[in-house]
């Protein structure tokens, strides 16, 4: 499964390191120098884009058309819901997975901006305590 | 009409202020209160501070009955999601988003995002500045890649049918006047010189357009 990730954070970068190790084939865009040489070094067999991601010119190098999945995991929701509205309803990509930094803009995370699947790990996180809360 | 505009640098001061002489009913958003300051003692309408993508603040600056949404914020990408949102969440008749980047601002209006380019405006208008001439700019559509331009007809052109100018997709004429009465430059239409000749002109035509109509 050919996935492409936006955003070579954390997680991204962990992402990438899962799918590989899964079997897939993902391509991380990331546009800090400094994280661009972490992924070099920890991410082996990962193409690494240079570049924004929210532009259409790095999409395209980084072969968003020929994508099954996109994953939007920058630090930004902006950047990340303009990553799947520009996946899903300019390039067609099949699917899309976001993270959500702020769960105050959770509203926005839904098909209006071609988003499938979201993971915030704060809702996550509150959700876990507050059911443990509940069981005790 | 109630218009909320996200984003309180130069632009959106200015339009605020404008529009607030013009009648009508504003609402400033943007994430820095210092900025207000920009919209002088005068100004009518409401503050409210926030992102201007957050629901709540959305909410506050009266969205919900809002007749249009102008996201005008220094980010490309903050604007087209406030203008998405405030049209598909919040249905608001008129949505205008400010994008930067003339490329995705096409890519953004294909999507249903109405937007204003300030960066490729200014190209196209400085761009019409260089080349002065014979022609004059009576308006431009979008960013600036179709004109509508008028010129004299140079006495080299009397007596030649209009459709001479004409390039399929690129130059379309439209109207002579001639002695203050004007029509529609339709096929065959005969130039007389000293006619001005109106012609939707596309900019990679703007420049054989000009030689052909110089005197």
């Amino acid at each position: 499964m050919n996935v492409l990730v936006v955003g070579g954070g954390k997680l991204g970068a962990n992402l990438a390191v899962l799918l590989r190790a899964a079997g897939h084939s993902p391509t991380v865009i990331e546009q800090r120098p400094d994280r661009i040489a972490l992924l070099a070094e920890e991410c082996s067999g990962i193409t690494i884009v240079e570049g924004d991601g929210c532009e259409p010119v790095v999409l395209e190098e980084a072969h968003i058309a020929r994508a099954d999945v996109v994953a939007a995991v920058t630090g930004d929701d902006e950047d990340n819901l303009v990553v799947c509205l520009l996946a899903r309803r300019h390039y067609n990509v099949p699917r899309t997975a976001a993270r959500i930094n702020e769960p105050r803009n959770e509203w926005l995370f839904t098909e209006r901006f071609g988003v499938d699947e979201t993971v915030s790990s704060t809702r996550m996180m509150a959700d876990l305590l507050t059911s443990e809360v509940e069981e005790q | 009409m109630k218009v909320i505009i996200a984003g309180c640098g130069r632009v959106g001061a200015l339009l605020a202020v404008r529009l607030g002489l013009d009648g009508h009913e504003l609402s400033v958003i943007d994430q820095n209160p210092d900025v207000f300051r920009r919209l002088g003692q005068g100004f009518g309408g409401t503050t409210h501070r926030g992102k201007s993508f957050d629901r709540a603040t959305m909410i506050d600056a009266g969205i919900e009955h809002a007749d249009a949404f102008v996201a005008v914020t220094s980010g490309d990408n903050s604007n087209v999601v406030a203008a998405l949102a405030a049209r598909e969440a919040f249905r608001v008749p008129r949505v205008i988003a400010r994008i930067y980047e003339p490329r995705r601002a096409e890519i953004y209006r294909r999507l249903g995002v109405v937007s204003v380019s300030s960066v490729a405006w200014a190209v196209n208008e400085v761009r019409s500045l260089l080349h002065p001439d014979r022609l004059t700019q009576e308006t431009s559509f979008g960013d600036g890649e179709v004109r509508l331009i008028s010129a004299l007809v140079p006495p080299r052109l009397d007596g030649r049918p209009v459709d001479h100018l004409a390039r399929h997709g690129v130059v379309v004429p439209l109207a002579i006047v001639r002695s203050g009465a004007s029509r529609i430059a339709a096929p065959g239409t005969l130039l007389a010189s000293g006619d001005t000749l109106y012609l939707a002109v596309s900019t990679e035509a703007f420049e054989s357009v000009q030689e052909m109509l110089a005197p």
